[in-house]
């Protein structure tokens, strides 16, 4: 039987096998909108001292390709994670020169870090139901919550104004998402308003005293 | 730009160039894109412009004629005098960007030499004003 993980693994295989390791092979319009969307998500971090990073749903690690356009201060061990198998094979040959960088086939974070960031995983449910595709990202939520030490970012697309329009798109008000992330014991921020008709959540782990 | 991009596949070359300036979200997108990294900037050339914003033809052999007709702009005038088209289109979008209202922006072409930048309708259809900016072909 398929599953919701599934569905993203071929969807998101086909894409890269079209347009390749790009920021197009991954969904994403451009790279400089999915890196503006990277400077909201990483605002969960703080960049005054070295951390490690779970990257979900990381493609080719795009996330990889901008630390390289504008490199933070710090040192960063990164972890990037994807269930699509062509899409980690695509992103170990562009970053093996990287030391700092691992990679798994999963739907899983293997691995706790100090943060994960999971970017636009959650939009394309295809022809999934909202309240299965609901349920395939609180179980994310719920693994990144698991799997992070400090603190975990992710984002969502706002309702469009004829909602009808795009039914294989998830597409989500915050209320949902972070009454469930404070439910996991994160303290949630939400930034709009940075361009694009979506929202990012910071969810900060309470230092255990 | 026909020996370039392949004649049928210009005008989709506009519509994806226009598309991404429209008014309303595009517009906004593209506002908060050019605050955080300063793109539109005399720092980087066109075609690397075109190419971070994904702003060229899908086709392989057309999205290299679309960057190399970004290049060729550096030898065309423009409606200010010195400066290149390639740097005045940076300039105008860069400084529209930036603006207390920013304009949504038409690219078009006409026959001449020059490229010119203007504000205007650029559908005559809609009271909406652009900032036009219009290649010479």
């Amino acid at each position: 039987m398929c599953s919701q993980g599934d569905t993203a693994r071929t969807y998101y295989s086909e894409k890269l096998k079209r347009y390749g390791a790009t920021a197009r092979g991954v969904d994403w319009p451009s790279a400089a909108s999915q890196y503006l969307r990277f400077v909201q998500l990483l605002r969960i971090c703080d960049f005054g001292r070295p951390f490690t990073i779970n990257d979900f749903g990381c493609g080719y690690g795009a996330l990889l390709e901008y630390f390289e356009f504008r490199p933070p201060n710090v040192a960063i061990r990164y972890h990037g994670v994807d269930i699509s198998p062509p899409m980690i094979e695509a992103a170990e040959l562009r970053w093996k020169h990287n030391e700092q960088a691992t990679f798994s086939v999963g739907s899983q974070c293997p691995d706790l870090a100090d943060y994960s960031l999971a970017s636009g995983v959650f939009n394309v449910k295809l022809d999934w139901p909202i309240e299965a595709w609901e349920s395939y990202i609180e179980s994310i939520l719920i693994d990144l919550r698991a799997k992070s030490r400090r603190g975990l970012a992710v984002n969502f697309m706002l309702p469009l104004e004829e909602p009808d329009s795009e039914h294989r798109l998830y597409r989500a008000l915050p209320d949902r998402w972070i009454n469930l992330l404070e439910e996991l014991g994160c303290s949630v921020e939400q930034i709009s308003d940075y361009g694009l008709r979506e929202f990012t959540l910071l969810a900060r782990i309470p230092a255990i005293a | 730009m026909g020996a370039l991009v392949h004649d049928p596949n210009v005008p989709q070359a506009q519509v994806v160039l226009n598309s991404r300036f429209a008014p309303g979200e595009p517009l906004k997108e593209m506002i908060a894109i050019q605050k955080e990294f300063d793109v539109f900037s005399l720092k980087h050339s066109l075609a690397d412009v075109s190419s971070l914003l994904n702003i060229a033809p899908p086709q392989a052999k057309d999205r290299r004629g679309w960057f190399k007709f970004c290049t060729y702009l550096k030898s065309v005038p423009s409606d200010k005098k010195g400066m290149t088209a390639h740097d005045r289109i940076i300039t105008a979008v860069r400084e529209n960007l930036a603006a207390a209202k920013p304009l949504p922006i038409f690219f078009t072409w006409h026959p001449g030499n020059k490229l010119e930048v203007s504000k205007g309708f650029a559908l005559s259809f809609s009271k909406t004003q652009y900032l036009i900016i219009s290649a010479p072909v």
